[in-house]
């Protein structure tokens, strides 16, 4: 487990030392959602309904961007093939690798949800909702988008590419979430939604860390 | 067996087997789809309720079905090739992609063309509909991906796993989006039961759907021998096989 810790308070240093790395994905979710709200116009009923889309959408465009740069330093400078060559686990590297970047991303995030919500009409509950879905989804898309950037490290700019590849994943994410807010909004029962979010939750847990770790090994070996 | 999997797995022994595939399934294939185009738009009978331009079926529905097997033997052969790394495997990947691609974009077309007269719209965001246009982006994503490893000379395990994780993916997207709503028909045709259709309506669609399977068959192996080729041009056996041609 201490590998684990390691990788994170490392991982922890590195955002600290550029914090450019984490505070352009959250200016640029900010300016996502505001172009949106301006496009739509100021109508209260309109904003309300579509605010879960507005900031999923946002938030998904503004992790590719980060995703991008989540493990390039690692394999230019080399550290991602010492790990493969040592004994510690690539797997444990990938997950410790995707929390802090969920730490780094959504958690601000979250905590933006409800100015964002005052902004966009919403009341309380709604609010809550809102940050549940979010908060529910988040790790899936963070670790879909740790595979898409595995599997393009070994390419020059690869951002483009990340996003090609990864967002036709994020459909049912998207779905899901839209369908729990739309649901809090008729004030119907959210369970479903919440319990096939946590169910992508654990798929993505279980799977997406082995793709992602597939994929570095093989950038690391090339 | 092993034996068996193993030789086949050689560019070399596969190339020699396939000598006569492409133009064989071609022709055969050919034979099939003239066939049933002509007696799925001359001689079928016309739906009761959507009158003649029920036909588009009979190049719809297949297409729909090969659009999804194809990506299931590309997942297939991505398995085999991060399993054992067999390049052949690869390869047969690489050749499928753009096959599969276009067959998913013919049947969003086809899709269209048939929506316009029976359901007043070219297009719905429809479950169906959407879940076919995410497979179509899937196989353009695999497709951008490996031509951006090819630039770097790198070889196609990235995408395989790509493909596996797109393997993972697909139901997922086809039942999240069937909670959408839904204006498609269900399935034509299952195996377990018997068609709601008339004989004179379904052996033309089977007809159709063999076909295209013949049809992909042969544009594959023609493909994965060109990849063949191409690769191995440098080596010994591949010169004296061009200089026989």
């Amino acid at each position: 487990m201490t590998f684990f810790y390691r990788t994170i308070a490392r991982e922890f240093l590195n955002y600290r030392r550029k914090p450019g790395l984490f505070l352009n994905p959250l200016i640029f979710f900010g300016l996502v959602v505001f172009l949106f709200v301006v496009g739509l116009g100021p109508d209260e009923a309109k904003l309300n309904q579509a605010a879960s889309i507005f900031i999923l959408v946002a938030s998904l465009l503004s992790v590719l961007m980060s995703a991008e740069s989540a493990f390039d330093q690692d394999y230019e400078e080399g550290s991602l093939e010492l790990v493969v060559v040592s004994s510690n686990s690539l797997l444990i590297y990938s997950l410790a690798k995707s929390l802090v970047h969920w730490v780094v991303t959504f958690l601000p995030l979250i905590l933006l949800v409800p100015f964002i919500g005052i902004g966009l009409f919403l009341d309380v509950e709604q609010i809550w909702v809102l940050c549940l879905g979010i908060l529910l989804v988040s790790p899936t898309i963070i670790l879909l988008a740790s595979v898409g950037a595995a599997m393009t490290i070994s390419l020059p700019r690869n951002g483009v590419l990340i996003g090609l590849l990864v967002l036709p994943f994020y459909v049912p994410p998207l779905i899901f979430v839209t369908g729990l807010f739309e649901a809090a909004l008729l004030k119907q029962n959210v369970f479903p939604y919440v319990y096939w979010l946590i169910g992508l939750l654990f798929l993505a847990l279980g799977l997406a860390p082995s793709a992602t770790s597939a994929c570095l090994r093989i950038a690391a070996e090339d | 067996m092993l034996g068996w999997f193993h030789r086949l797995g050689s560019p070399k022994t596969f190339f020699g087997m396939s000598q006569s595939w492409p133009k064989t399934f071609g022709l055969l294939s050919l034979l099939l789809l003239v066939l049933g185009t002509v007696w799925g738009l001359l001689f079928a009978p016309p739906d009761y309720q959507q009158g003649h331009s029920v036909r588009i079926m009979y190049v719809h529905v297949p297409a729909a079905a090969v659009a999804q097997s194809c990506y299931l033997i590309m997942a297939i052969s991505s398995v085999v090739f991060l399993i054992w790394n067999i390049k052949l495997a690869d390869w047969a990947a690489k050749s499928m992609a753009p096959i599969g691609a276009s067959l998913a974009f013919l049947v969003l077309i086809t899709g269209a063309i048939w929506g316009k007269p029976t359901w007043g719209t070219w297009w719905v965001w429809d479950a169906r509909l959407t879940s076919t246009l995410v497979l179509l982006l899937l196989y353009l994503g695999i497709i951008a991906l490996r031509n951006a490893l090819e630039e770097k000379g790198n070889d196609g395990r990235p995408c395989a796993v790509l493909a596996l994780v797109g393997l993972v993916n697909l139901p997922i997207i086809k039942y999240s989006v069937d909670w959408w709503f839904t204006l498609h028909q269900p399935a034509s045709f299952t195996l377990t039961e018997k068609p709601k259709m008339p004989p004179e309506m379904w052996i033309p669609l089977l007809l159709m759907a063999a076909g295209y399977y013949l049809f992909v068959f042969s544009v594959w192996t023609s493909r994965i021998r060109n990849e063949i080729i191409s690769r191995e041009r440098k080596t010994a056996w591949a010169k004296t096989w061009a200089g026989s041609q």
